[in-house]
């Protein structure tokens, strides 16, 4: 039977951007209709923006393929929900501290980039002090957000393997 | 007299609209080629050929909506203190277009895994039956949401 070109990767490509694009889109429709979204969005640089959310998309990408790895996701047994919802929480949690790294790294280079070398050096210890304190909360914050996306994921896998199942039939 | 600064900052904003537009148009285009290749299949295509493009366009359609995504806050952003009120109409038509998205985005999640399971395996029966809704239905939440953009721009 003839197959379909190379697809391996597909579910993780799947997977890992609708959680990345999902999750900014939840975003702002919580912060658009509270107000104050422009003036959040003024102070963050266009670009700067734009290398947060690519190195979220990366990070997402990068925790999912890993969370998935010698999964069956079509797989009846309990077992193995059991293990993705495991898995979510704990790759979602590593997502938190490495997006919190890149937001780090980021800021940093923004601000080597557009301001005086000794303000860097002067908000570098602000910059450790968040990083040291703000570890526990990405690690909490990464671990809600993947097992609510593990949930949403199981959801779908489960309406996928129905079609295609009805596929099947007949 | 124009700086540099502005002039970057100009063409970082037309930059990131442009690509907004463009990866709108993969999304869009995609779908509709594929849904049409599913109503009319070409000659002798046992949903084989149907299947390959779509397996081809999910890789793309998820490039395109982190691209709309990202380039969605880019435009939000150049507005900066000047983005219209929530209470405005154009803030309630920009809050039903994120509603639209993010219902786009839940529905493809299913139909991208669908594709991907389909496209492992041998052909089944109902194949073209269900590529002809997912892509059909994508196509037409996707125009809904083109609308939007058109009013949200020029509004």
């Amino acid at each position: 039977m003839n197959r379909a070109p190379n697809n391996s990767g597909l579910v993780e490509w799947v997977l890992g951007s609708f959680h990345t694009s999902a999750l900014a889109t939840a975003l702002l429709l919580l912060l658009y209709p509270r107000g104050g979204l422009g003036d959040l969005l003024q102070g963050l640089s266009t670009a700067t923006g734009l290398a947060l959310f690519l190195a979220l998309w990366l990070t997402t990408l990068y925790s999912t393929r890993r969370a998935l790895r010698g999964l069956d996701w079509l797989s009846d047994d309990p077992s193995a929900m059991g293990l993705f919802f495991g898995r979510a929480l704990r790759w979602g949690a590593l997502n938190g501290v490495l997006f919190l790294l890149a937001l780090g790294i980021v800021l940093l280079a923004s601000a080597l980039l557009t301001t005086p070398l000794s303000s860097v050096f002067a908000g570098l210890g602000f910059v450790v002090f968040v990083g040291v304190f703000g570890l526990p909360v990405a690690l909490v914050i990464g671990a809600v957000v993947g097992v609510t996306f593990g949930a949403l994921d199981i959801a779908a896998l489960r309406v996928a393997r129905r079609v295609v199942r009805w596929c099947a039939e007949a | 007299m124009v700086h540099v600064g502005e002039l970057d900052h100009h063409a970082l904003t037309f930059v990131i609209r442009w690509l907004h537009v463009v990866a709108m148009a993969v999304a869009v285009g995609g779908a509709l080629l594929v849904a049409a290749l599913a109503f009319a299949p070409r000659a002798g295509d046992d949903g084989r050929g149907v299947l390959e493009t779509a397996a081809r366009y999910e890789w793309t359609f998820w490039v395109a909506a982190g691209v709309i995504v990202m380039t969605g806050v880019g435009n939000l952003g150049a507005f900066g203190r000047a983005l219209p009120p929530p209470t405005s109409t154009w803030g309630a038509t920009l809050d039903l277009k994120l509603v639209a998205v993010a219902a786009l985005l839940a529905a493809s999640l299913p139909r991208s895994l669908v594709v991907a399971e389909l496209a492992r395996g041998q052909i089944q029966t109902r194949v073209m039956v269900v590529l002809r809704a997912a892509y059909g239905g994508t196509a037409t939440v996707l125009a809904a949401i083109l609308g939007l953009a058109v009013f949200l721009a020029h509004g």
